[in-house]
């Protein structure tokens, strides 16, 4: 019996750990009836532009009609960018190893703590990773950081003003244009939910 | 005497190899920095024809991508593979390269070789999250 017990506590962790979807939806709602859609305008920058572009290639592809009026819409979809960095590339010098050091502002130091010493070379483009001692450089190493994009969405319904959907996510890619569609492709990918019908 | 001039010498030598050595890959990635991507794939190239490694590869790969000329960036972190089977950078470079292309059952694949080969947290962290969402995918 015991067994049998664990047996299902393993698959409902199994099951509820793969879940990464940080959707939230009014249970009530009838998705089902959702065929227009109006994407918010936002402020005219070319981050919002990028973001609202890439929402609506992915409601299209699920098949909606998107609406150039949210007066023509079942639902309007709003977002907002929690974080939106181009990629950089550093190179860094690493910490002398020390067998131990006493804790810094940061907290305790280790061997191989991989801190900036003087201005470092940051190279624009692309790329988080360690190239390690790199390039005969003793003690240097090229770090570099990947685009990260990150967005909530929120979709509201037009007759009602109530808020009927949210998910948030971020993602990296190599360049920004691959971290926004990869952001907005996972944050969708929940939209609409699978409803279970009595 | 002349064993003292000779020493000297050698190591005067060896101090301008060195530093010359050690200024190649700040100079690239100047040279990066500042735009400058073909001047920055020459001298890779230049490197390359004396001593061929994964890094030198790695390196001219970035500026490729830079360039957008990503069939070469592929075929540079692949050479970078082939001399350092478990170079974790050249993986990683090919697996963003691939999501980008979507290409998502090469870029898996990349993504379970960081997971194989890395002893960095936050890259598994990193690879695991883009696993479950390109195996979403498929």
């Amino acid at each position: 019996m015991k067994i049998k017990i664990y047996i299902l506590l393993l698959i409902a962790f199994c099951f509820f750990g793969c879940v990464s979807s940080n959707a939230v939806y009014k249970q009530d709602y009838d998705f089902s009836k959702i065929k227009n859609v109006y994407v918010e305008n936002g402020s005219y920058s070319a981050q919002t532009q990028a973001i609202r572009d890439s929402i609506i290639k992915q409601l299209m592809s699920k098949g909606f009609n998107l609406k150039t009026s949210s007066a023509d819409a079942d639902i309007t979809v709003d977002y907002s960018i929690t974080e939106y960095q181009p990629s950089k590339k550093y190179l860094v010098h690493k910490d002398e190893p020390y067998p131990y050091r006493e804790p810094g502002p940061h907290g305790p130091r280790h061997p191989n703590t991989v801190v900036v010493h003087n201005d470092p070379v940051e190279v624009s483009g692309s790329s988080v990773y360690d190239l390690g001692t790199a390039f005969g450089v003793d003690n240097a190493t090229v770090i570099a950081s990947n685009a990260t994009v990150g967005v909530s969405i929120t979709i509201k319904d037009v007759a009602t003003k109530d808020i009927i959907w949210t998910n948030s996510y971020t993602y990296e890619g190599l360049d920004l244009t691959s971290a926004v569609d990869g952001v907005i492709r996972y944050i969708l990918k929940a939209f609409p939910p699978e409803q279970i019908k009595n | 005497m002349k064993k003292i001039f000779f020493i000297l010498f050698f190591l005067f030598v060896n101090v301008l190899v060195f530093s010359e050595q050690n200024n190649g890959p700040h100079q690239t990635l100047t040279l990066l920095n500042e735009g400058k991507n073909d001047e920055a794939i020459a001298q890779i190239k230049a490197d390359l024809l004396q001593n061929e490694t994964a890094e030198k590869y790695i390196l001219i790969a970035i500026a490729y991508i830079e360039e957008e000329k990503f069939s070469l960036a592929e075929e540079s972190l692949n050479k970078a593979i082939s001399l350092q089977p478990k170079a974790v950078p050249a993986y990683y470079m090919l697996a963003m390269l691939y999501e980008k292309q979507k290409l998502w059952d090469k870029a898996i694949q990349k993504w379970e070789n960081i997971c194989k080969y890395t002893k960095n947290e936050k890259l598994q962290e990193l690879a695991q999250k883009h696993l479950e969402q390109l195996k979403g995918d498929l």
